[in-house]
């Protein structure tokens, strides 16, 4: 086995060469060092390695984040055409490492599948099969997940062009091979149906088809892809501010949080820092932004299993905190606030006053919904013991955020990597080792809490005044009033706006503490005014893989509560 | 410092007698639903439905609704043309035509200015690539559409006509009061010779300064 | 309109683009058209962020119950006001179909935001420019999302419509089919 040489590297990349050099693995490695440790590694040897950085004891990577393609027709300089990038985190050693698997062959590239390594890397097979065309040997359903079934072409290919659409009738889309088939169970006859795409309870749109035996579930499959927006590709084709807007509506019902994951990949590649100010303005909508998709999480679940009156308790602390954002940045939902490099406007004067009344008014609401709900029989009976996902599953689902944290493990982004001032605030990672419907429920009333203990810490920190962007003018917009008077100044506006920010080329993956999990964003730069490739690492979409399998063996109706508690917002899942 | 919270301890793994009973639970339950019954019927206006269109909420005067596009004390639009707002837009849902303006000072003015409401996103990202302080947006929102043709508002239905009242006010801005930001002034001087009728004789001369944008999209019409 | 009176109106199923419209209507479907816009039951067919400003404009906040929609259908055949809130991809354009078609007669439809409008500045290879390419459509609400004012205005303005007798709609899904099988 040969390890190419390398100067000098990270501690980190260095152990990890060490670790492969002296393993049993056979095959051509290569750690280079870019912002996390990478292996570069060639298709036939992924498997292995898969096995070799999950098992090791060293290495103990055993969370699959992330698999997506990356096409390098447009990009100087590239070893191969195609490149699977996956991303993997070490839950005991709380380490990040990249995988680049080159893939060789650019008529029928192909790696082997997984999904026996990593159950969750499933469906980010699909997706790369999807919209790249990968091959995956090995793989048990590989069809199209994102795409409909009538599409023609791999859509985020580089010759693939961004508006080609393909006309999809009813009778093009495929149902599962065993949902045409007919099956008796104990000598009764079982019932195919869809549950969705269009249903009140399944929020978003969601396409679930199950095989029932009575009311029990024997068998499911879950369909996706009715919101696939192109968010991947409309950021192929737009500038690195211009994003920001779709970013927006990733998920929609934290839209702050999306946004901020996202300027700051840019701001890193960019080497740019923003002032205190603007990181604990950013950091106290974030956690309201949390509190907002919190409410309507446990909202909409609580509709769902009949609870009605809790909706419109949860609904009124979102208006509140519409009131808040709107009067900084002039939009309730889709905020568009952050810009790279910092906000788009200094927020106004009464700004802690309004936060700290906001402090004051949503605990009463808070409370209400916990006399209702918390000891009530009925939600009891639905909630309790049902959609059980025990802690090495959720693990091997790739699962993160309060699903994980409910299963017992505290992996909190926040907490193991801490960004924007959360390592100076005192506060509290909510965990369950229950694992059911309950146990998210119970967690995500109390992040909400820690929510409100982050935000005050942070409010005595925030100063009163300051600038709230950083001073480079190649990155942030200059001041109207430079802009009005001053040519330099115009000159950098006008660079700016006609041919975007010049992130210099390179790679980068930057994660955050979403209301659902790990939200991360990949972006990969090669020094135009907007992205070479960006993908985005929804919390949900593996919280969704899992679904399938925790309802099989329970009735529809825990199902439908279930898939309440996973908190799935097609935005983000779809992109 | 900082810790983890097991939240199991929060709800017991069973319910005591009384709460399986359920009926208890109900009437606790009730107590909280009849307090805010009887606060909203006692307090009418402390309830916090908005009667819209009778009362409206107070947006504040940053609201992105929709745009207007300012104009000068003659009245002319103190757009030039520049295309930058079509080129910062994602939705790429403004169109501009730039014809010659007789001044040579101001060079350029919109002979179309179309935005299309129904992809326009209100994402404000025009107002911030202005550099003439030409466009902004006020807190009118009220725009329904009978026809997809109608929602393309041209210069007529976005200008701020001087002397006339804003509906519903200013919005979103550049700049707001008291943020010590001095509006551009117009240039009535001109680079390189004063006043108006000289534009021929540039021409000739090969001194007339041209623009030329750069960018796939600008200009290009859609 | 022959000035008779009528036992009930009977609405042409077949969506007029353009034409005239009738706007001469007598006492009794003057009380018809009054009671059908005062209690428009919505079918929310919310599929992104507008179904979220939709829920709001349900919550206690704003109460759409004001305006007679007291409750939401969830079945298109108990609803007779389709409101698509959120961007309607090529992969949920037959769902929709479906929908409108199992709605029963008066049914009206309001396109929600701007992505149901036009695509929005999803100009993309997945997403359906508008649902005028899918079914008729009455009244058309920009934003992004539509503050919840926007959308009880544009009900507001439908219910003027109903009230006028005016049946003609916006669409282009018949020309676009037509094009598909030719």
């Amino acid at each position: 086995m040969t390890v190419a040489a390398e100067p000098t590297l990270s501690p980190a990349s260095e152990r990890l060469r060490g670790r492969l050099a002296t393993s049993a693995l056979s095959g051509r490695f290569e750690v280079v060092d870019r912002d996390l440790p990478t292996i570069e590694v060639g298709p036939e040897a992924w498997p292995a390695l898969a096995r070799f950085l999950r098992d090791d004891p060293e290495c103990r990577f055993d969370l699959f984040l992330d698999l997506c393609g990356v096409d390098n027709l447009r990009r100087r300089s590239q070893k191969s055409r195609f490149e699977a990038v996956v991303h993997l985190h070490s839950l005991p050693r709380n380490e990040h490492v990249r995988v680049r698997v080159l893939l060789p062959d650019e008529k029928k590239p192909a790696l082997p599948s997984v999904t026996d390594v990593y159950p969750a890397a499933n469906w980010f097979e699909r997706e790369a099969f999807d919209l790249y065309g990968f091959d995956f040997p090995g793989h048990p359903n590989l069809h199209r997940i994102l795409c409909h079934d009538a599409f023609v072409g791999h859509a985020l290919r580089k010759d693939y062009a961004p508006g080609q659409r393909w006309f999809f009738a009813e009778e093009d889309m495929r149902m599962p091979q065993w949902a045409r088939e007919e099956v008796e169970a104990d000598h009764f006859e079982t019932q195919t149906i869809s549950i969705g795409p269009s249903h009140p309870a399944t929020h978003g749109i969601i396409h679930l088809v199950a095989r029932l035996d009575g009311e029990k579930i024997i068998r499911a499959e879950t369909m996706i892809g009715y919101l696939h927006r192109c968010f991947e590709k409309m950021s192929e084709t737009h500038y690195w501010n211009q994003i920001i807007p779709y970013t927006d509506r990733l998920n929609y019902v934290s839209s702050m949080i999306n946004g901020v994951g996202y300027v700051r990949t840019a701001e890193k590649m960019l080497g740019v820092e923003i002032p205190d100010r603007g990181q604990l303005v950013r950091t106290i909508l974030s956690e309201f932004t949390r509190i907002m998709d919190h409410c309507v999480c446990i909202g909409a679940n609580l509709v769902d299993i009949g609870a009605l009156t809790n909706f419109t308790y949860l609904y009124q602390n979102r208006e509140n905190i519409y009131d808040l954002l709107e009067a900084c940045c002039g939009a309730r939902l889709t905020v568009s606030y952050v810009r790279v490099g910092g906000l788009a406007i200094d927020v106004p004067d009464d700004f802690a006053p309004r936060c700290r009344s906001l402090l004051e008014s949503i605990p009463p609401f808070l409370r209400d919904v916990e006399k209702l709900v918390n000891n009530n029989r009925i939600v009891r009976n639905r909630l309790q013991g049902t959609g059980i996902v025990t802690r090495e599953q959720a693990i091997g689902w790739g699962m993160t955020g309060p699903m994980l944290r409910a299963s017992g493990v505290a992996y909190d982004v926040r907490r193991s990597r801490p960004y924007d001032f959360y390592d100076r605030f005192d506060w509290d990672i909510p965990i369950s080792n229950d694992g059911d419907n309950l146990a998210r429920y119970l967690v995500r009333m109390e992040e909400m809490r820690q929510s409100l203990k982050i935000i005050r810490q942070a409010l005595d920190m925030l100063p009163a005044k300051g600038p709230v962007n950083s001073d480079d003018w190649r990155v942030v917009l200059p001041p109207k009033d430079a802009v009005y008077h001053d040519m330099e100044s115009l000159i950098y506006h006008f660079k700016l706006i006609m041919e975007g920010i010049r992130v210099p080329a390179g790679e980068r993956y930057e994660w955050i503490e979403g209301a659902n999990g790990e939200l991360g964003f990949y972006a990969v730069s090669d020094g135009r005014g907007g992205p070479y490739r960006l993908k985005v690492r929804p919390p949900c979409f593996p919280n969704l893989a899992a679904f399938e399998q925790i309802v099989v063996g329970g009735t529809v109706s825990d199902a439908v509560a279930t898939l309440g508690t996973l908190n799935v917002i097609a935005g983000e899942l779809d992109r | 410092m900082s810790g983890v919270i097991d939240v199991s301890k929060g709800a017991p793994e069973r319910l005591t007698f009384l709460q399986r009973l359920y009926l208890p639970e109900i009437f606790r339950g009730m107590a909280v639903t009849l307090r805010h019954l009887v606060r909203n019927l006692t307090n009418y206006k402390g309830m916090p439905t908005i009667q819209y269109p009778e009362q409206k909420r107070n947006y504040s005067g940053r609201f992105r609704g929709k745009h207007i596009l300012k104009t000068r004390e003659d009245g002319t639009l103190k757009c030039v043309a520049c295309y930058m707002c079509q080129q910062a837009c994602p939705a790429e849902c403004i169109t501009i035509v730039a014809g010659e303006h007789p001044k040579i000072a101001f060079e350029k003015y919109p002979v179309v200015f179309d935005i299309d409401m129904l992809r326009c996103v209100f994402c404000g990202f025009c107002i911030d690539a202005c550099p003439k302080d030409a466009i902004w947006m006020t807190r009118n929102y009220e725009l329904a559409f009978f026809n997809r043709q109608d929602a393309i508002f041209g210069i007529n239905k976005l200008v701020e006509r001087p002397g006339e009242q804003v509906k519903d006010g200013y919005g979103y801005r550049p700049y707001y009061p008291g943020d010590g930001t001095v509006p551009p002034t117009d240039a009535t001087v001109a680079p390189v010779v004063p006043g108006d009728g000289e534009r021929a004789k540039l021409r000739e001369t090969g001194l007339l300064p041209t623009y030329r944008p750069s960018g796939p999209r600008v200009g290009s019409g859609r | 309109m022959t000035g008779k009176s009528q036992a009930l109106p009977a609405y042409d199923p077949k969506p007029k683009t353009g034409g005239a419209a009738d706007f001469f209507v007598t006492r009794l479907e003057a009380m018809v058209s009054w009671g059908r816009k005062n209690s428009l039951w919505p079918f929310p067919f919310a599929t992104a962020c507008c179904g979220i400003e939709f829920m709001s404009v349900a919550a206690p906040h704003y109460d759409i119950a004001r305006f007679g929609s007291e409750v939401m259908r969830f079945s298109p055949r108990q609803a007779d006001l389709l409101i698509v809130a959120g961007t309607v991809t090529d992969k949920m354009a037959p769902v929709l179909r479906k929908i409108y078609d199992q709605m029963p007669e008066p049914k009206w439809v309001i396109s929600m935001g701007v992505c149901a409008s036009s695509g929005g500045f999803y100009r993309a290879y997945h997403v359906s420019q508008g649902i005028d390419e899918i079914i008729p459509v009455d009244v058309y609400v920009p934003g992004c999302p539509p503050t919840p004012e926007e959308l009880i205005y544009a009900i507001m303005q439908l219910q003027e419509k109903i009230a006028s007798g005016e049946k003609s709609r916006d669409s282009r899904s018949a020309k676009l089919a037509a094009e598909r099988v030719s």
